[in-house]
Formats: structure tokens, sequence, C-alpha cells
């Protein structure tokens, strides 16, 4: 059997994106109104909803407070329903216990903990259907929440994945591409300063062509941002439109 | 001739034994009630104890245990009805291994530990209004059901059962909850409702029905039903006849606890005296 | 499921309305919230509904996954029942905290839908004793305020309604073994008929009336619920008394009968909702929670 064939000669993907260009992203924020701070996001045909709680007292033990920062409690949950195959438990397997893991990592940097010294704040993801940048779909849509939580951020943090096929760069991967099995990158930025909060790299990659992936990555991280930000500025608009008559 | 000992010397034709037992002699009164056994007191490890026995095979054994501290204070989850700062009633319910007919379940397997849960919170739900939890604020409450035999009518039998040791064990309560069960007999075209019914004909019922009754209150505690749709009047019908059903039972568990009661100071008191 | 505290005089007002006939947010007592409900918002489903009833918010999505039949009924499917109290609801769902609540409302499907009837689950068998459908039911409760039971089962329903199973051929080679081909054609399908799928109807007492669709502050102020499962023929199928308080035998009788009622009126509601949807096709816009 033939492989797939991720990219053409034409150079189009199996979607017919271009190598660099990112799937479709809507977002929304404010979904809820008793959590403190909700958002929900799609990219292409992943979806994932984001809440906030807190920043509030601690929960549980309160000798896991930290005297001088907020801790950062993350859940990542997949509905059993996301995925092609039923998934038989939503949360607790190793899988999403590390990816809770990450989320935990990616945020601490991004949140101004330690204006927030003996607090908690809880965010927690639900991937609503599956198709690939699972990980870079909860940063964006917990950013989005963390935001409208009114949870001061050092900046955005904008999350998109990025892979190798045949010396070419392929930024925002979708599940088939995914699924292929070559190298893949996900990249967390905090676009203002350049810094990263996370990067992941999946399977063998050679040392030269890291520049290449984590440029495409960077790059759609920019034009997630673009986009975040002005989905931000709307809701804000909104906002002040209702307050002020 | 000789006899042929290895084949069997009987007639040609046979019918089982059963066809000449009274076993379904014709259409059973509804309203008749399977008579029941109950005593309480019984267990000299537990606080209060009670067992109620329905003819025809339903047995349980209660045991229940009065205020403890609750091991986390003020911790009651949403679900635990510890709200109002009252105590917690914690309720178990267990079917023996050798409980039902045809084979023996696995214990502890996946499904059956979905009942036993299930019906421990059917258990909670009908016996929380009669206690007064408010009386014992950060305490819990344990009562355990086992239910040795299950021939029909299970969980109502441990309602009684569970409310008698309770009661038995000295803890605080507006009045006893009666259990009483009901199902629609799906040969009936006019779906008439069987009082207490036997396990054959619970499991070929259309529809069942849980009650718990506080007689002294008319309060219903519990009501727990399901199957083939009906009217509300059917059901309405159902709920009367049970309601009534948990009226003629409420004496004899009264009489059952007066008993203990009179045992147990018979054996504190030293005779003679 | 937002903790709600209130106090003596709160409630005493939420009380005081009801026995007027006027809720705190302007219903009367057999009137549900305006609710929304938008299927097909989960593509890799076979079937799927949001239903949002006030603040209250619910995911259905059900999969359709080939199995054996059960053993006492070989020439069934049957359907799968999960509940995911998803900590977005509330922190206290955090880990395994939802589990308690998912089985319990789990539990509760299974009883509404053990009636025959419900659902057609013999047009879900492929072959007897070999192959059937396994519906997977998966419930995703994302906000809870208040009447759970209510909004989860119209979701329930307009899900499977929106279901669409897709069709197989039983083949059977000269050795007798037999294979399974699946349609090409992805629009040849089977629909389920949900005309008897009932709806919950939960009734709160509320001093010496009893409300439906109560919200979180109402249910604060209730002991106790009678839970009611309705056809759109206004049948009973499920009865179940909720909460920690007890209910009088009269008052019993008089919400079975509210229940009949305002339980025929939802499906008729709710089967009018799916049908326009229906008629709209593919050139409806879907909103999901974008809108």
């Amino acid at each position: 059997m033939a492989a797939l064939e991720l990219l053409s000669a034409e150079g189009f993907r199996p979607d017919g994106r271009r190598p660099a260009e990112l799937r479709k992203l809507r977002a929304r924020m404010g979904v809820f109104a008793q959590p403190d701070g909700s958002a929900y996001i799609e990219q292409g045909n992943t979806k994932a909803l984001a809440v906030v709680y807190g920043p509030h007292e601690m929960r549980g033990p309160r000798s896991k407070a930290l005297p001088d920062r907020a801790l950062v409690n993350c859940q990542y949950s997949m509905a059993t329903f996301s995925t092609g195959e039923r998934k038989r438990r939503p949360h607790g397997d190793r899988k999403s216990s590390e990816m809770s893991l990450h989320l935990k990592q990616t945020f601490e940097a991004a949140i101004l903990t330690e204006l927030f010294p003996r607090s908690q704040i809880d965010i927690y993801v639900q991937i609503l259907q599956a198709d690939g940048g699972n990980y870079c779909a909860c940063v964006n849509a917990a950013t989005l929440a963390v935001i409208d939580a009114g949870i001061p951020l050092r900046d955005y943090v904008c999350a998109s994945s990025a892979g190798l096929v045949e010396d070419a760069a392929l930024a925002d991967l979708s599940y088939l591409e995914e699924a292929a099995g070559g190298p893949q990158a996900a990249l967390a930025l905090l676009p203002t300063s350049g810094q990263m909060a996370l990067l992941q790299l999946d399977s063998r990659l050679h040392e030269d062509r890291l520049g290449a992936v984590l440029e495409a990555a960077g790059g759609a991280c920019r034009a997630v941002h673009a986009v975040l930000d002005r989905v931000v500025r709307e809701h804000v608009r909104e906002l002040t439109a209702l307050l002020g008559d | 001739m000789p006899l042929d000992h290895r084949r069997l010397q009987g007639p040609d034709e046979s019918q089982p034994p059963a066809l000449w037992a009274g076993e379904g002699s014709g259409p059973r009164d509804p309203c008749a009630l399977r008579p029941l056994f109950a005593r309480a007191g019984l267990l000299s490890q537990a606080e209060g104890s009670a067992y109620v026995e329905l003819s025809g095979g339903t047995k349980v054994l209660c045991a229940a245990w009065g205020p403890r501290e609750a091991a986390e204070p003020g911790g009651g989850t949403a679900g635990g009805g510890g709200g109002g700062g009252g105590g917690r009633l914690v309720c178990e319910f267990r079917r023996a291994p050798f409980s039902s007919r045809g084979a023996r379940p696995r214990p502890g397997g996946a499904a059956e530990r979905e009942a036993e849960r299930e019906a421990a919170a059917a258990l909670r739900e009908a016996l929380e209004p009669a206690v007064r939890l408010a009386r014992y604020p950060r305490a819990r409450l344990a009562v355990s059901a086992l239910l040795l035999q299950d021939g029909g009518s299970a969980l109502a039998a441990a309602v009684s059962a569970a409310s008698l040791a309770l009661a038995d064990a000295g803890v605080e309560m507006y009045d006893l909850a009666v259990g009483c069960a009901l199902c629609r007999d799906p040969g009936h075209p006019s779906g008439a409702w069987l009082l207490q019914p036997g396990e054959a004909e619970e499991r070929r019922a259309a529809a069942r029905l849980t009650l718990a009754l506080l007689p002294a209150l008319n309060q219903v505690s519990a009501v727990l039903g399901g199957g083939r749709g009906g009217d509300p009047e059917s059901w309405g019908e159902a709920l009367r006849l049970g309601l009534d059903g948990c009226h003629r039972l409420y004496p004899v568990l009264r009489q059952s606890l007066l008993r203990a009661v009179k045992r147990r100071d018979a054996a504190h008191t030293p005779p003679g005296s | 499921m937002a903790a709600v505290c209130l106090s003596e005089a709160e409630k005493l007002y939420i009380v005081h309305g009801v026995q007027e006939d006027l809720r705190v947010d302007g219903r009367g007592c057999e009137d549900y919230r305006c609710a929304e409900v938008e299927t097909d918002v989960v593509s890799n489903t076979s079937g799927s509904a949001r239903v949002k009833l006030g603040h209250t918010d619910i995911l259905v999505g059900v999969k359709a996954e080939m199995g054996t039949p059960k053993l006492e009924k070989p020439d069934e499917g049957y359907l799968e029942f999960f509940v995911d109290c998803s900590a977005n609801a509330t922190p206290e769902f955090e880990g395994r905290g939802g589990e308690e609540l998912g089985t319990e409302i789990a539990n509760t499907l299974y009883r509404v839908f053990s009636s025959e009837g419900s659902v057609d689950l013999k047009s879900l068998c492929i072959n007897p004793r070999e192959h059937c459908w396994v519906l997977y039911v998966d419930v995703l409760l994302l906000e809870c305020g208040g009447n759970l039971f209510d909004a989860i089962s119209i979701a329930v329903k307009a899900a499977l309604f929106n279901t669409r199973i897709p069709k197989v051929r039983v083949l059977e080679d000269e050795e007798g073994s037999k294979e399974i081909e699946l349609s090409d054609d992805p629009y040849d399908c089977i629909r389920l008929n949900v005309d008897d799928v009932p709806c919950i109807v939960t009734l709160s007492k509320i001093g010496y009336r009893h409300v439906v669709d109560a919200t979180l502050q109402e249910e604060a102020c209730s002991l106790a619920s009678l839970l009611i499962a309705v056809t759109s023929k206004g049948a009973l199928t499920c009865m179940k008394k909720i909460g920690k308080g007890s209910l009088d035998p009269e008052s019993i009788f008089e919400m079975m009968e509210t229940g009949k009622r305002v339980g025929k009126a939802l499906h008729i509601a709710l089967q009018k909702i799916l049908d326009e949807e229906e008629s709209l096709g593919t050139t409806r816009q879907k909103v999901g929670f974008l809108g």
C-alpha cells in the first residue's frame, strides 16, 4: 500500500493547506456564567473548552499552599466521544496526566503567580472533538479563559504544532499528519517577548532541521496570537458596550 | 425374567413433581401481603440489629451503629447528605453470593458492585427522612444490610430491617420507615398490581415499584419504580395499594421492636428483683 | 454546581413566591426556563446534541460501535450510558470527585430506558447472537445550574434523534462463515424512532407546592423532589424520589398529574424544534459554542 502523501508535488497537504498555513481558528470568550473565566476554541475540527476558577483560597490540604505564589492546578480531560474510537474514561489515564502536567508548566511560566500568594488557580480544559493539536488548542483556549477571568498574564500564551515532511516544515498538524509518525514539535510561545513556555519534541529530528521546524511553529504561534488578540479585543469591546449603556 | 438393574424401572411417561405441588394455584389476591417475620436485637456485636424475613424466601439481616465521630468533619460530599450541619447516614447493601437463584455471580464483579451501590443509595434516601440527623451534628451513623436470600421485594425488606436496626440501636428517629414492593403482572390486561411480589413474579413483571412510608407521619420517604409505561392513574393506584400495605406491616415491626426492648430489659434486671 | 449559600430570609422569599405562583425569575410553577437545543455538534459521533437550560449546559454524544448481544437478549442491541461530571461544572468534580453523581445519573438513565419499547432495540441487531450495535450514550456535564436530570434527558433524546447508524449487510459464503459489509454510501443509514423515548420531569417540593425545572437556588429550598419519566403519549415509565426529605402521599398524586401534563407539552415542544432543525438540513448554520 502506498503511504499517504502528506505533501503533494504541488506543495499541498491532504486537507488542501499550504505548509505554513493554519487551520481555521475560531474562538469565543465568556461561554459560561458560573466559572470565573471560560473560553471555547475551534482549530479546524479540534474543539476545546477551557474554564478557570480562581484565584481562590486553597481547596483541600492547606499544606500544599505556596507561601510566595499561587498554585496553578490543571486538569486535562477528553470527552469519551471526542476521538474516533470511543475512550473509556475522560481523564486519569497516563496521557491525560502528562498533558495536565504540561499545561501546568506552561501556565506557571505565563501567569504572574507571585501576585497571589497562598492561593490557587484552577484551569480545566476539555477536548470535545479531537483532530490533532490537542495540546495547542487547550493552551490557546486556556489563555483566553485566564484572560476572561481577569488574571494577570505576562503575555498571551500561544501554542502551535509543527512537523517535518520531506524537508518541508508543516505548521498546525491535523490528526492525519500526526498519526503518520514523523517528527513533530509542540511549542507554546509568549509572542511579544519571544520566550518559550514549553517545547516538546517527539521522535528523531536532525539538529540542522530543528531551526526550520521551530520557525514554522513560531510563525504559527504568532498567527494564533493575532487571532486571539482580536477575539479578546472584540470581547472587551462588547463588554464595555454593555456596561456603558 | 431377569431384572435389568441399569435401567430405571419407572413409568414410560413422567411428570415433574412440581406439577402436583400447589404452586401457582390460580391468581393470587393482589392485596395479599406475604407473612412477615421480624426480630430486632439479635446480633450481640452490633449496637442495633434486625432480621426480616418474608415468607417465600426473602431474608435480610441488618446491623446499625449509632453516632460515631465522622472521619472527615464537615467533609460530607454533595451527595453525602451532610448539609445543614446534621450527621451523615452511611448505608451499605450487600448481596450474599448465594442469595439468588441461578449461577452464583462473581462476588465483587463490576455489575454486582454497581447494583449494590445503587441499592445502598436507595436505602439511604429511604432512611434519611426517618432519622433525626440534626440531633447528631458532625457524626456518622452506619447501617449495613446483608441480603441472605432474594425471594423478591428485597429492597423493601431491607428498608424495613434497616429502620428496625436503627431504632434498636437507640438512634433518635421520627418514625420507622416501612418498605413495600409492588409489581405489575404482564399477563393481566388491566395491568393489576400485586403487593410484595415473589422472585418469579418480579422477574416477569412489566413494571416494578418500591415504596417506603413513615406511617405515623403519613410521609412517603422513598419511591423507586420503573418499567413499561402506564398512566399516572395506574401508578397512583399502585401507590395507594402499596401505602396500604405499609400501614398493615407497621404493627408487626412495632411489635418486634417492643419485644426486643422487653427482652433486653429482662436480661438487664437480675431475676427475682 | 456552584455552591449556593442562601440565608433564611432568601429562602423564605423563594418559598413565599412559589406559594403565589411567581418565582424569582418571573416564571410560574409549571414553566420551564428557556431551553436551547442543537443537534449534530460533534462531527465524529453518530449523533450528538447540546442542550442549554438556563445555566445548565449538557453535551451528549452517541457513538455506535459493534459488539456482541447480551446472552439473555440475543436478538437485540443495547444502550450503554456514561455520565462525565467534568470539572468544568465545578472544581469539586476534579479527579474522581464527579464519579458519585455520574453513576447516580447513569443508573437513573438505565432505569428510565429499561422499559421495553423506549428504543427499538431489535433494529440494532445485525445478526443474532453474534453482532449487534451498541449505542454508547456519553453525557458530558459542562455547567450545572439546577435541574440536571431534565436537561440530560432532553439532550439524550435529541442526540438519539440525531443518531445515524450505518447500514450493514451480512454476507455468508459457502463455508458458512459470515462477513459484515459496510454500506459505501454514508447517507445510507438507520435512524432511530424516538417517539417513545421518555423525558424526565423533576418536580421539586417547595413549601406546599411543587415546581418544575428548579434553579440551583430553588433546589436549595426543596427537601425532596420526585423524578418522573414521561413518554410523549403521557405514560409514566419511571418514578423516583430524590433528596433527603419525604413527601406527602397526596402531593405525590398531584405531582404525577402535573408531571404528565408538563411532560407531554415538553415532548411536543422538543419534537417541533428537532423537526424544524431537521428540515433545514445542511443549510443550517451550526452555532455550537460560538453563538
